[in-house]
């Protein structure tokens, strides 16, 4: 391994997966070992950051009584860690447009990997620090002394991730070796990538469907999920027999694993990402000529193509789905009484309108629809078409594919709710009309921030705050949306006006929703006429 | 000496080269003529590890492609056929990359690259973006990254394409300089003047099939008086039909 190369690499991929930090210092006249400084510093202040959010809210769960709780929190970020490593690992070596300019250069293979997964690694870091977190509230509140509790959760935290890296490198690597994939290279990433997410969701419902509560002492508590214990008891019980067989575990783990990377993976990197390079664009470059009549059909058609990007869709669905329903289980704790009565009407539309807010966010597709035209865009305006029409249709596509994505969501909800037919209508009209306010926004964000020259999805989903960005907009989200939920619940309950507050919180909505489409059809679609 | 033996590569079905055989001598400027879509990039690209062939192999000095990539990659210098890489990097920081990869000491990369930064006229925009660069710049970019270091083999597809002038004069000079010194430079262009004044050894590719590989002089010497320009349209031939051009040239006029 050469330090200096790897490096090299590092100091590129940052740049990549920063885009509008890296930007940002430019404009300041910063480039070069400088800027490479700048943007190590800022991963470095993010990471604080992200622990204080996660620290704050964590703070008073003692885990060290609450092993279920425990072991629920482990299996959450694990599973999380793990879909996103997949994603990420495919799209960083098999997605990226960018692989093909190393591949020329005389850079060592594992200098490549390394400096690939860790650019995956930064990506999923935020996304997995509250087991950071939990590690050390346990070892702490067990009676671990503050500073041996906060090394000890960071050694076995940075060997869980690194292990979830490694397994999931291998699963990827594997996966692509195979002829099927080489033969059917979209469908079999896609149907990984749904598979990792299924088990991920599924996994996610089924262990909050198992929390029968089981009293532990005065406190009661999650059911165990028992393959986690071992790393609670590292923390629970640190000088004991099962902790050191826990520590032995994840010692071999990691051996195993990195041996089977080191010896079977990383020597035949370079021959793989040739190989897989030389198959593509086998099937998907050829399309039958259909004839489409006027132009809405053929930029619709067009839109359409522009899907077929590699890994977008799942990114996109895993995004504005999977980690948003993470974040409304994992941080709020609402129950739904069942048999409301008709006044609960209003909070079910505001409730739907909150929910479209987590779900439509910078990585939905509507966010991301006029970047993903590349270097097009620039050419349509050259053509004699309307902007204003181009842009009409091409966000009535965003939306509708976002609708149809929160809708499907919703029925779900209602249904495992059982919510009832009039509040589940009201959700999911909630849902439609917060959905277009949202993908009004996101859209001319996409404009604003638009990036015609990037190399990987990931790219377009950290403009703006980059991850840090996403993750504090989703918790002020939650946040704002759980306060005002339950605010206009409490004066349901406690005040005998229910109609007259129902009357109220319908013209808050209306006069709102009046002056954000005001606002957006004066600032941004009256500039193209 | 690279050995191209029997190499042939489909994508899917469609096959984009087929059973090529070549040897490119070092002190020797090679080029690759053919249409579009003849298969130069191909060849390219299998020269530099970024495709694997279907079948067939190269060596690089005796050794065998597949098996030390590694080390071969260390003697090329490859300007891709489209310049629009690394567009997040400043020039200079794209250039600090390609030294490290070849591990270039710094004193050793500086001077040449004061040298070839001046010489492309590029001083003024080390260190903005790539992305903010007209095409030319672009290219001149890339060039400049693979000339910084001094490896044995030179790879450049259509390296004079948005150049100006100027630039595509000393970028002819370089090449003859690189070769004289016994080193080897294999290009691939469209002008049939460049591929005239600058090339040893020839080949033709048409549809993925080699048509005719040999020195410049025995080619000219073939067809008396006649140009290169003019042979090679007889050899690769036209594959569309010919009165096309006045019919359309003809509907423009009406
Ligand atoms: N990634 C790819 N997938 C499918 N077919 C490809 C791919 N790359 C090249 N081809 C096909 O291979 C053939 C040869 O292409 P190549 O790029 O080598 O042509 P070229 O001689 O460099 O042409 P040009 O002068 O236009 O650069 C063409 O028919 C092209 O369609
Ligand atoms: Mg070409």
């Amino acid at each position: 391994m050469n330090k200096r190369q790897l490096g090299a690499l590092l100091a590129v991929n940052l740049r990549l997966v920063n885009p509008q930090a890296t930007d940002r210092y430019r404009k300041k006249g910063k480039n070069g070992t400088e800027l490479t400084n700048k943007l190590k510093l800022q991963f470095l202040t993010n990471t604080f950051i992200f622990l204080a959010i996660y620290g704050f809210t964590m703070f008073s769960i003692d885990f060290s009584k609450m092993p279920g709780m425990f072991t629920f929190y482990v299996g959450l970020f694990v599973l999380l860690g793990i879909s996103q490593s997949i994603s990420g690992l495919y799209n960083v070596f098999f997605a990226g447009k960018d692989i093909n300019s190393y591949l020329p250069l005389p850079f060592r293979q594992n200098e490549i990997f390394l400096s690939k997964v860790l650019i995956v690694a930064f990506n999923v870091f935020p996304f997995t620090l509250p087991l950071l977190i939990a590690f050390f509230l346990t070892g702490w509140h067990s009676g671990i002394m503050i500073p041996v509790s906060l090394i000890m959760s960071l050694v076995v935290y940075l060997f869980i991730m690194t292990i979830i890296f490694m397994f999931c490198a291998l699963v990827v690597f594997s996966l692509t070796k195979t002829k099927v994939f080489r033969e059917h290279q979209n469908l079999v990433m896609n149907g990984l990538m749904g598979i990792s997410m299924v088990i991920a969701i599924g996994g996610i419902m089924l262990m909050n469907n198992s929390n029968n509560y089981t009293a532990t002492g005065a406190r009661y508590d999650r059911s165990v999920i028992s393959i986690f214990m071992p790393i609670f008891q590292i923390f629970n019980v640190p000088v004991s027999v099962n902790s050191g067989i826990s520590w032995l575990g994840l010692l071999v783990l990691l051996a195993v694993f990195g041996g089977i990377l080191k010896y079977l993976i990383v020597p035949q990197l370079s021959e793989q990402l040739t190989t897989v390079n030389s198959a593509s664009l086998n099937r998907s470059n050829q399309r039958k000529a259909v004839k489409r009549q006027g132009l809405n059909a053929n930029l619709d058609s067009y839109n359409w193509q522009l899907l077929k990007e590699p890994n977008l869709l799942l990114q996109v669905v895993m995004n504005s789905i999977m980690i948003p329903v993470i974040f409304i289980i994992s941080f709020s704790f609402a129950k739904l009484p069942s048999n409301l009565p008709l006044k609960w009407i209003g909070v079910f539309f505001v409730g739907g309108i909150a929910f479209s807010s987590f779900t439509t966010n910078q990585s939905a597709l509507v966010s991301n629809l006029i970047s993903l035209d590349r270097a097009n865009f620039e050419f349509v305006r050259s053509l004699p078409i309307s902007m204003k029409q181009y842009l009409h249709r091409k966000f009535l596509f965003g939306y509708l594919m976002q609708i149809i994505l929160n809708v499907v969501i919703v029925i779900i909800m209602s249904v495992v709710l059982k919510a009832g037919l009039v509040m589940a209508l009201a959700l999911i009209c909630g849902s439609a009309w917060g959905t277009y306010l949202m993908s009004l926004h996101y859209f001319s964000r996409d404009y604003r921030l638009r990036l015609t020259n990037w190399t990987n999805v990931t790219e377009l989903f950290n403009r703006g705050g980059g991850n840090l960005g996403m993750v504090a907009t989703m918790f002020a989200s939650v946040f704002i949306s759980v306060i005002i939920v339950v605010a206009y619940s409490m004066l349901l309950i406690n005040t005998p006006w229910a109609a007259m507050i129902n009357i109220i919180a319908l013209a808050v909505i209306l006069v709102v929703s009046w002056l954000l489409l005001r606002h957006y059809r004066v600032k941004f679609w009256s500039q193209f006429d | 000496m690279i050995d191209i033996n029997d190499l042939s590569k489909s994508y899917g079905n469609k096959e984009a080269l087929q059973h090529l055989t070549l040897q490119i001598k070092p002190g020797e400027i090679f080029g690759f003529l053919g249409h579009n879509g003849a298969g130069k990039s191909t060849t390219i690209k299998n020269l530099v590890s970024i495709i694997q062939p279907t079948s067939g192999s190269i060596t690089v000095d005796g050794l065998e492609l597949s098996e030390h990539r590694q080390e071969i990659k260390q003697k090329i210098a490859y300007v891709p056929d489209t310049p629009d890489i690394f567009l997040q990097l400043t020039a200079a920081e794209y250039w600090d990359l390609l030294a490290a990869a070849y591990d270039l000491s710094e004193s050793e990369v500086k001077a040449r690259r004061q040298k070839l930064v001046e010489l492309f006229n590029m001083g003024l925009h080390v260190d903005e973006t790539i992305a903010s660069f007209s095409h030319g710049m672009r290219q001149k970019t890339v060039l400049i990254g693979a000339l910084l270091s001094e490896p044995d083999i030179w790879i450049l597809d259509e390296p004079m394409q948005g150049l100006d002038p100027q630039a595509a004069y000393d970028l002819k000079q370089l090449m003859k300089a690189h070769a004289k010194k016994g080193k080897t430079v294999i290009f691939s262009t469209h002008n049939l003047d460049t591929a005239q004044q600058l090339c040893d050894e020839l080949a033709i590719l048409k549809t993925g099939k080699l048509i005719y590989n040999g020195s410049v002089k025995n080619l000219l010497a073939q067809y008396e008086n006649e140009s290169l320009e003019e042979i090679y349209l007889q050899m690769a031939g036209r594959q569309g039909d010919g009165h096309l051009v006045d019919d359309i040239e003809g509907d423009i006029n009406e």
